[in-house]
């Protein structure tokens, strides 16, 4: 995405704006300032963002928006600290709190970097004259922000790789699947549609990976949920395989990620070790009954030991508490992959599948309940003795 | 006959009445309507094309409440109450804004790798 000049992020279009809706609100009236000709004075006590405080300042007309606001995961970066509390000790937050509002906190999403503007973590920057968006840019809202692993992999942008066929078939933009309610943290109450005598209401969740699985590929494709389709690998798999182990081609992961403030310009920056394409079935670690799989893509993510130890020695205790290949849904789904071609695409295949050799000899306590406890038997070639198991 | 011109007169009158009763809504709902446009044309228009009360001496006395201008229809001794919208204004002249804008410096990421 190229980077807008100053004038550009500024520039608002005299002409449609004042005919929305948002445009016949005074510009002061949000972004407080003065009426005045002379920039500096015009620009006393001046709000560039104003819905930082979404509740001021959108919430008088969107009230139902912002009452939920604050459950959504772009807004309280709740999976952050899910995460951090996890593999850390209370002694440590203080220390991990500040290293969070250097290098973590950015990543907060107020209503006008989705709707308005260019988030502010990519230079900011009005999209369309300030007109607002009820539905973001892929490009210059979504992806602008999710870009190194999401964006490249939607859009086809690794070598060899073809984009997802959502966006290479369909043109489907992120909205298509994330959708309002999602992404603005209304996440519904089981009450609303079974009424009756029992209470049970869906907590907001606190990673990206918990709580009702949403997207779900299943509410588009509903054919396949009751393997009825007559595809063979549909009816074998069904349930205990989540759809991208065979719909997916290789994504990214990332090792080593290290976070400092910077000697020279006192900016804080980080340096990640490596990045590499990899596929590998493991172990669900995050099986519940949103997420029944019992085997899952896991991508190996950039957190190490040390990640933090700019900010003090030790700071992430108890990091084996959670694995360092995590569940992970790429966003390159295609109908045919290797994996689709034959059953022993993966069966007898121990190269798809995540085993001891493939772990770090120092996250190996971390993802032990991951690893694959037998690459499953060939199918075809019932003589080859591999010593495995026929499951899955 | 004189009977029958009280008759007629009478029934002219209610005629009369009865015309003048089903109109008057109408009127209202004009005036709301203008007073509609006013308040909305108020506050975002772009102050060179708005006659303002130096563009039109004299005029105090002619603005009232019950008769706001812009209604189009005449601006004969009526005056905007608008004023000037200097943000937007300036936010929507480009080589304003190139000629005030601050140079942003060009800050290379000292970070390394993926993100």
């Amino acid at each position: 995405m190229a980077p807008l000049e100053p004038w550009e992020k500024v520039m608002v279009d005299g002409e449609a704006y004042p005919e929305t809706v948002h445009g016949h609100i005074a510009c002061v009236d949000c972004h407080k300032g003065v009426q005045s000709p002379d920039k500096d004075t015009a620009h006393t006590n001046l709000i560039p963002n104003p819905s930082q405080d979404a509740k001021t300042y959108c919430g008088e007309c969107h009230p139902d928006v912002v009452a939920t606001e604050a459950h959504s995961l772009h807004s309280n970066l709740g999976g952050y600290w899910t995460v951090l509390d996890e593999r850390s000790i209370p002694s440590d937050h203080p220390a991990l709190e500040e290293a969070f509002e250097n290098h973590c906190d950015s990543c907060h999403a107020t209503c006008g970097e989705c709707h308005v503007s260019q988030p502010n973590l990519v230079g900011g920057g009005l999209i369309s004259g300030h007109i607002f968006q009820k539905e973001p840019s892929m490009t210059r809202n979504c992806t602008a922000c999710h870009g190194s692993r999401v964006g490249n992999e939607y859009l086809g942008k690794h070598e060899d790789l073809n984009a997802d066929v959502h966006f290479r078939k369909g043109r489907m933009t992120c909205i298509a699947c994330h959708q309002e309610a999602e992404m603005h943290g209304d996440y519904g109450n089981c009450e609303d549609c079974h009424t009756g005598p029992e209470t049970a209401v869906v907590a907001p969740p606190d990673h990206r990976y918990a709580g009702v699985q949403s997207p779900r590929c299943e509410t588009c494709h509903m054919n396949v949920t009751v393997g009825n389709d007559g595809n063979l690998f549909h009816e074998n798999h069904g349930g205990n395989l989540q759809c991208q182990v065979c719909h997916s081609v290789a994504y990214t992961s990332c090792d080593g990620c290290h976070v400092s403030i910077s000697e020279t310009t006192g900016n804080p920056k980080f340096a990640t070790e490596s990045s590499y394409l990899t596929f590998l079935i493991g172990k669900n670690p995050r099986q519940s009954y949103d997420r029944p799989y019992d085997y899952v893509l896991l991508r190996h993510i950039p957190v190490a030991e040390t990640t933090f130890e700019y900010y003090g020695d030790g700071l992430l205790d108890t990091f084996s508490n959670l694995p360092t290949w995590a569940y992970t849904t790429p966003h390159n789904i295609q109908l045919n992959t290797p994996q689709t071609e034959t059953c022993d695409a993966c069966h007898g295949n121990p190269d798809l599948f995540l085993t001891e050799e493939k772990i770090y000899p120092h996250e190996l306590e971390a993802n032990l309940e991951l690893i694959i406890d037998a690459i499953p038997a060939s199918v075809f070639n019932k003589t080859e003795d591999t010593g495995a198991d026929a499951t899955p | 006959m004189s009977k029958l011109k009280l008759v007629f007169s009478l029934i002219l009158i209610s005629f009369i009445f009865i015309s003048v009763s089903g109109c008057s809504p109408k009127v209202a709902s004009a005036s709301e309507a203008v007073a509609e446009f006013a308040q909305e044309a108020t506050p975002t228009t772009a102050p060179e094309s708005v006659p303002t009360e130096t563009d039109q001496p004299g005029s105090d006395e002619a603005a009232t409440d019950e008769n706001p201008q812009g209604d189009g229809v005449s601006d004969e001794g009526l005056v905007e109450d608008v004023e000037p919208d200097y943000c937007l204004d300036c936010h929507s002249d480009q080589d304003r804004l190139i000629a005030v804008a601050e140079k942003e410096e060009a800050v290379e990421s000292e970070s390394e790798g993926e993100g």
